[in-house]
């Protein structure tokens, strides 16, 4: 038992109950309005009278959001009670999968959405005009396939292909790019910090500072742009942001003759591409936007693929389907996206839609989109399809009984998974199966695919609860019930997501901390009190069984193959109760009948982002370097680990990194990349480039003098 | 100001659904009941929606709701609130625990009872750290503590809670 264990697993019960939560509405919902709304001094063209109407429509709005909270409950025990998603409830397994549903106009999709929201209308009209976007909306027509314009122009010489001698991004699939926010080619250093894309040439100790521009823009004063992630591919930066507008629209009261202003709000996830050509110089070339706010990217050769997230906040409108489908933009223009590109799941709980996009980075231009209303939390890309996991929760009320003097009302709670399989081939998108199955996953190294089949791993951890009531006395007494047992399962599913392969019921009471997939081997670190690594043989899909099961103190987050019969773990120690400081780990896979663990070495943090961010992580086993950022003494520093099987881990360097003397920046966000014979260290305040000889310091370059966290940030605005 | 919209169609239910868990876990870990810790939940939600304040970004809105929420947990605790539990009890009731929150195995109970245990400024360090995995930096600057008095309190309060559940404190049978 460690105190993360233990930890995560109480933080996961301290949760308000529904019934604490529908308190809290009800009391919200009687209150008055703030007594002077902000609204008022900002929209002075509104009369005194429209004033008290914005007024009360504050508390409207308020009621209307809390309302949906409430309903998705129901219609998630509405679904449950049906059978739909426990076809079986004491069945071990729960899963279904089926086609994922096409609508065939957007009346069909309309249909869906009102029954999702049906609380909601009425309350409040269509709050949408023809501008309530952001952006100039055009017809409803499907977008059609955009000219290939700059083809001609656009960056064809790619550079540094002949200086391969640096290390990139720390990704889950080779070939396959994620998004972070420092990149390089070995020549150059693409930083995105505070907005800003800072560009260094990397040139060891005279490492420079090359041009650094404002990427995160926008239009009018009423909307915010925070540039999260960067890609670079060849010449061209694609800087990848959520913009938040808000702002007035029109509605139809009680009244309809009289229109009055509501408040509505539009989330675009965005995607904006620059030249790079000139790294003194980048030129910005276009931007696309999608609804919604950002989940997750991929970039393969030169196809980038946007994924988001979007939540209808606003009242939809039958005969706008502007208010309810999802919309895509480039540079100024936006457009409804079409109802062929629309998909709906069929166990849909939420009006919560995927928008995936994919761009073609080279041409600069849109290939494809879909969306399915579902959503998108863990996204699992491989060579040929794109995974898009969500959590969905369930709650079950059973008949209420008599025991003694109380009335027992049983709940039972569910924590299901809704998988989505969008077939990708050079950017065309093909939603092409879905499925829902009981158990949580943990991130994307819950999922590999292999051989044509998606194997994953899950927990599955009930949260059922009985309530007593004795309503002579008022006493209402909860207790957890019997059955919340956590156990946790590997499921291998073919390519309509049917369940091929299973083993369930492993290592229970435990949940899992990290997993990690090797061709026909998977590993799953689950921990309670001792760290059990299993290695699963998974060359048959049908029968994968368990081949190793190796327990050992403290638990691995994150699992890395590090050359030959070898894997890497990072994780915590662990004493008691107590989880206490970081740990390496090197395992020895190579009879995965006995995987052992060849050497562990404690690292003198207490926590480091590597923990729970692979991007964070430095790993280049051909020099047989790791290194991360942790927080050990009162300053951030970057530890720079070797291995081999002879020495085992040994500690090359703690560098120290600059930090801004005003501000304690910390060590999240700290990047490091080897190239050539040295290694630069990127944190949020400084690049440091030291020796890979000796660890010396040769230079330290600004990067914020402030901690961005309390940085004042400046809309950029374009005029 | 341009964030007027904000506030209003989304800023009580986003602040609800992004921390709703995170106040109530604080609520409960600083209160005697659970009782109290449903007070406070309502108060912190309430206050938010009454104020809406304004922040330039999350970090700042999460840590007003810490701060909020640790305010009015003394405010309850200090108050004679927390004895109105005792007095409702009578002899069919039932048992005083029940007031508290039940966690899924006796150890949680344990190791919550000795998190409550702990003196205040222990405390929510630990709260902060383990429960809402909040780093150094950022339990420094919600705090408005030093960075170096964070890691003491870190060290000190878990050498405290080592020794508490050592001691075997809380094992009743």
């Amino acid at each position: 038992m460690t105190d993360k264990d233990i930890f995560e697993d109480m933080k996961e019960q301290m949760k308000p109950s529904p019934q604490t939560l529908s308190r809290l509405m009800t009391a919200l919902e009687a209150e008055e309005a703030a007594p002077d709304p902000p609204v008022s001094s900002v929209h002075t063209s509104a009369t005194g009278r429209n004033r008290d109407r914005i007024r009360r429509l504050y508390g409207l709005v308020a009621a209307a959001v809390f309302v949906v909270l409430i309903i998705s409950e129901a219609f998630l025990i509405g679904n449950i009670l049906s059978g739909v998603l426990h076809p079986d409830p004491g069945a071990e397994l729960v899963a279904q999968a089926g086609e994922v549903q096409a609508p065939g106009d957007y009346d069909e999709l309309y249909a869906t959405i009102d029954e999702l929201t049906s609380s909601r209308k009425g309350i409040l009209g269509s709050v949408f005009s023809s501008d309530a976007s952001g952006a100039a909306v055009e017809d409803t027509a499907a977008l059609a396939p955009l000219a290939t314009q700059e083809t001609a122009d656009s960056p064809s010489s790619y550079k540094a292909a002949a200086e391969g001698d640096y290390t990139e991004t720390n990704v889950q699939v080779e070939g396959i790019d994620e998004g972070d926010i420092v990149k390089t080619d070995g020549s150059y250093l693409y930083v995105l910090s505070n907005n800003e894309l800072i560009i260094f040439k990397a040139d060891g100790g005279s490492t420079k500072e090359l041009s650094r521009i404002l990427v995160a823009a926008v239009s009018d004063e009423n909307s915010w742009h925070n540039a999260s992630e960067l890609y670079l591919s060849g010449d061209t930066v694609v800087i990848i942001g959520n913009e938040y507008r808000s702002g007035f629209a029109t509605d139809w009261g009680e009244d309809v003759s009289e229109k009055m202003l509501v408040p509505y709000e539009q989330d675009w996830t965005t995607a904006a591409f620059f030249d790079v050509s000139d790294p003194a110089n980048p030129v910005f070339l276009r931007s696309f936007g999608q609804s919604g706010s950002y989940s997750s990217s991929r970039l393969e050769g030169d196809v980038l693929y946007l994924i988001s997230r979007y939540w209808l906040s606003n009242s939809v409108d039958k005969n706008e389907p502007v208010s309810f489908v999802p919309l895509l933009r480039e540079g100024d223009s936006a457009k409804v996206m079409a109802i062929d590109d629309i998909r709906i799941m069929p166990s849909v709980q939420e009006v919560n839609y995927a928008v995936v996009s994919s761009l073609n980075v080279k041409s600069v231009e849109r290939i494809d989109q879909k969306s399915v209303l579902g959503s998108a939390d863990t996204v699992y890309m491989s060579y040929n399809n794109l995974y898009l996991g969500s959590t969905v929760y369930s709650e079950e009320v059973k008949e209420p009984y008599q025991e003694s003097v109380y009335t027992v009302e049983e709940h039972i709670g569910r924590q299901m998974t809704q998988l989505i399989r969008i077939g990708v081939d050079l950017g065309t998108l093909d939603v092409a199966a879905q499925c829902t199955i009981e158990g949580s996953l943990l991130n994307q190294f819950s999922l590999d695919e292999y051989e044509g089949n998606l194997r994953l791993v899950m927990t599955r951890s009930n949260n059922s609860y009985k309530i007593l009531k004795d309503a002579s006395h008022d006493v209402e007494v909860w207790q957890p019930l019997e059955d919340n047992l956590t156990t946790n399962a590997l499921y291998v599913l073919n390519p309509a997501l049917e369940i091929i392969g299973s083993i369930t019921g492993l290592a229970k009471d435990e949940q899992i901390y990290s997993a990690r997939f090797a061709g026909p081997t998977g590993y799953m670190v689950t921990y309670r009190q001792m760290d059990p690594l299993f290695a699963i043989d998974l060359s048959n899909p049908a029968a994968p069984k368990v081949t190793s099961e190796l327990k050992i103190p403290g638990f691995s987050t994150y699992l890395h193959p590090f050359g030959e019969g070898r894997l890497l773990g990072l994780g915590y120690n662990a004493d008691g109760a107590i989880r206490e400081n970081m740990k390496l780990s090197m395992f020895d896979i190579s009879d995965p009948f006995d995987v052992t663990e060849l050497v562990a070495m404690g690292v003198d943090a207490t926590y480091s982002e590597a923990l729970d961010n692979h991007k964070a992580v430095l790993v280049d086993t051909g020099r047989t370097i790791i290194g991360f950022a942790g927080e050990a003494s009162s300053s951030p520093v970057y530890f720079v680990y070797s291995y081999d099987d002879e020495a085992g881990f040994v500690l090359l360097s703690t560098l120290e990194l600059s930090s801004s003397e005003e501000y304690y920046s910390g060590s999240y966000g700290t990047r490091g990349f080897v190239i050539g014979e040295n290694l630069y260290v990127c944190s949020n305040a400084s690049l440091d480039v030291f020796g890979l000889e000796g660890f010396e310091k040769k230079v330290s370059l600004k990067i914020q003098d402030n901690n961005p966290l309390y940085a004042e940030t400046t809309p950029y605005r374009i005029e | 100001m341009n964030t007027v919209a904000r506030s209003i169609t989304r800023d009580t239910s986003e602040a609800l659904s992004r921390y709703k868990s995170m106040v109530y876990g604080i609520a409960l870990t600083h209160t005697k009941n659970r009782n109290d810790a449903e007070d406070v939940f309502q108060e912190v939600f309430l206050a938010y929606h009454r104020k809406q304040p304004q922040f330039d970004d999350e970090e700042r809105r999460k840590a007003w709701l810490i701060v909020t929420t640790l305010n009015c947990a003394k405010q309850v605790y200090s108050s004679s609130w927390s004895q109105k539990v005792v007095l409702l009890h009578d002899a069919d009731s039932p048992e005083p625990e029940d007031a508290h929150f039940p966690f899924r195995t006796d150890e949680q109970d344990e190791v919550f009872q000795a998190l409550q245990d702990l003196p205040d400024h222990y405390r929510i360090v630990l709260h902060l750290f383990y429960f809402e995995d909040l780093s150094i930096a950022q339990i420094s600057a919600t705090l408005n503590i030093e960075p170096g008095t964070v890691k003491t309190q870190l060290s000190r309060g878990r050498a405290q809670m080592r020794d508490l559940l050592k001691e075997g404190a809380y094992f009743n049978d």
